[in-house]
């Protein structure tokens, strides 16, 4: 009976993983009848010789780190608020989550539009409330791209954060808020002797998410700035798709694939094994 | 009483404040989109002053949204079809049914959860074209059926785990094969975790892009967002407000979906946390 789903994943997941470390070992052009054997001389270039592949790796760590930090605390403060509040909660919670429901595609480009030089609503805000100054090509300046894209992501993803957060804490049972409240704890208290302790496994789970999650970040980049200014905010698998279909190396996207696929699950499976059992011994 | 009153005060400000940063970018794209793109450029802030229903229909027709609905319609539930036939089959097997290397096998369907299509884009381009399905729906939809099952099975174990042994039990007493029990008695009960995976599945693969990018090239098969961003970076790239109408339809079905199903759609992202 799972004779049927084991073709599907055996064809399109682990066929695939197997042939990208085999081609990762080859310079191609998708054309060419001969495959050349390099061995591990893509890895070489990929990391002595690629500024923009160690470039890509740092804004993924940036994209995770931001999102850890920025995500997290907001996340369980809302959602502490939402479950405290109930009936003002639902709404609003309805309110945060929805970004999550609408493509990437969309969002990434109403915020284009958002960052607009010159109908862009930042801009126009800027200049209403007399901070004129700052007024700028958000994603075509150099130094703002970057921050602008972690503006939009954090506004997708807070909805999500928050509602993993909420189902943790409704997993706890209600008694124990009951009797704290008996015993006269305030809010923060509360929420300090009894929540936080419970969120630690849940904000190392998000963490786990939010690590998997920058190695898996395409839409958003490729729409809002295809990866620049100036090569600056590509991330693992931007690069990827530009190496190999607009620069035809299939081999050195295959290979920079291995790079991705490795990353992101030895990292994965150390917060798992370590991180977690450390926290929950 | 009046520090509670305050404090009271100061918290609805600051959740307003939130609700709007998170609406206002949605409904500025709503009323942009029954603007001018001459009233865009003079009054980016004001409401519409001559409301036009001319940017939708524009969208439709000349931006191909229309025919990228349909398209997009096609393969979204052509996936899900598949993935509510395979998935609960699988599931059940692998949590109720004794055979040998069950464990490995479980691992193996579940193991695509935690890898990034992305790192196979050109293996799985290769693989497309040797199979002769590279700018095809078919191609699209067992993509998406092979990439989407990992998180389908997942989520279907966990509700045949919690069906009591009991069920199973009476009914192997009453002769019934493994796969009597599935069809007639497990899969009645497994319908409304069923129905979670196709929603949470339909938005998947409604908003995906990155497949249909890598594996589409003609415009009459291109589903929404790669139809969208083909409509923003073609002969249409400065006819921002028909842009805008594009981009409200193609996020009306999912956003139906979620006014509908909000708590069945909470539910199973949440999952998604705590499957691992």
């Amino acid at each position: 009976m799972s004779l049927p789903a084991l073709i599907f994943v055996g064809l399109f997941i682990f066929y695939p993983l197997a042939q990208m470390f085999y081609l990762s070992l080859f310079r191609w052009n998708f054309v060419s009848p001969n495959l050349v054997f390099v061995g591990l001389e893509n890895f070489r270039r990929m990391f002595l010789d690629d500024p923009v592949y160690l470039r890509s790796l740092l804004n993924v760590a940036l994209l995770a780190g931001q999102s850890s930090a920025i995500q997290i605390p907001i996340g369980v403060a809302l959602a502490t608020i939402i479950l405290r509040y109930r009936r003002v909660g639902r709404l609003f919670w309805a309110i945060i989550f929805l970004p999550y429901v609408i493509s990437s595609v969309a969002v990434s480009l109403v915020w284009t539009w958002m960052y607009n030089p010159y109908f862009g609503s930042v801009n126009v805000f800027l200049r209403a409330v007399g901070l004129g100054f700052l007024a700028r090509p958000w994603l075509g300046d150099i130094n703002t791209a970057l921050i602008a894209i972690f503006g939009t992501v954090n506004w997708i993803y807070i909805g999500l954060t928050t509602t993993m957060t909420i189902a943790t804490l409704r997993s706890i049972p209600p008694s124990i808020f009951e009797s704290a409240r008996i015993d006269g704890l305030s809010g923060f208290q509360e929420f300090r002797k009894i929540t936080l302790p419970l969120l630690k496994e849940l904000i190392v789970v998000l963490m786990i998410i939010d690590i998997s999650g920058a190695f898996k970040f395409f839409d958003l980049i490729w729409v809002m700035t295809q990866g620049g200014p100036s090569d600056t905010t590509h991330v693992t698998t931007t690069w990827l798709y530009r190496a190999a279909f607009r620069s035809s190396e299939p081999g050195y996207g295959a290979a920079i694939g291995v790079t991705v696929f490795v990353f992101s699950f030895v990292i994965v499976q150390f917060m798992i094994k370590v991180v977690r059992s450390k926290l929950t011994r | 009483m009046l520090r509670r009153k305050l404090r009271l005060v100061m918290l609805g400000v600051v959740l307003a404040l939130i609700s709007a940063i998170m609406i206002y970018p949605l409904l500025w794209t709503v009323f942009t989109s029954f603007k001018t793109n001459r009233e865009l450029f003079l009054e980016p802030w004001g409401l519409p002053s001559n409301p036009t229903t001319e940017n939708y229909i524009k969208a439709l027709e000349r931006g191909n949204m229309g025919v990228a609905m349909i398209n997009s319609l096609i393969v979204s539930l052509s996936s899900i079809a598949l993935i509510s036939l395979i998935a609960p089959m699988a599931a059940y097997a692998t949590s109720r049914i004794e055979f040998r290397l069950r464990t490995l096998m479980s691992n193996l369907l579940i193991a695509g959860f935690f890898i990034a299509p992305h790192a196979v884009l050109v293996p799985l381009l290769l693989l497309l074209r040797d199979l002769g399905l590279i700018d095809t729906h078919l191609g699209l939809v067992l993509s998406y059926v092979g990439w989407n099952l990992p998180f389908a099975i997942l989520f279907m174990k966990a509700f045949f785990v919690s069906v009591p042994q009991s069920i199973q039990d009476s009914a192997k007493v009453d002769g019934l094969s493994n796969y009597s029990i599935y069809s007639k008695i497990m899969l009645p009960l497994a319908l409304p975790t069923i129905l979670t995976v196709a929603i949470i599945t339909f938005i998947g693969v409604w908003n995906d892009f990155l497949f249909a990018f890598v594996f589409l090239r003609s415009p009459s098969n291109f589903t929404v967002p790669i139809n969208l961003l083909n409509f923003t970076t073609g002969r249409y790239g400065n006819d921002y407000v028909a842009q805008s109408a594009a981009v409200i339809i193609s996020a009306i079905p999912t956003i139906v979906l979620y006014t509908v199903f909000a708590e069945k759609i909470r539910r199973g992202v949440s999952f998604m946390a705590f499957g691992r």
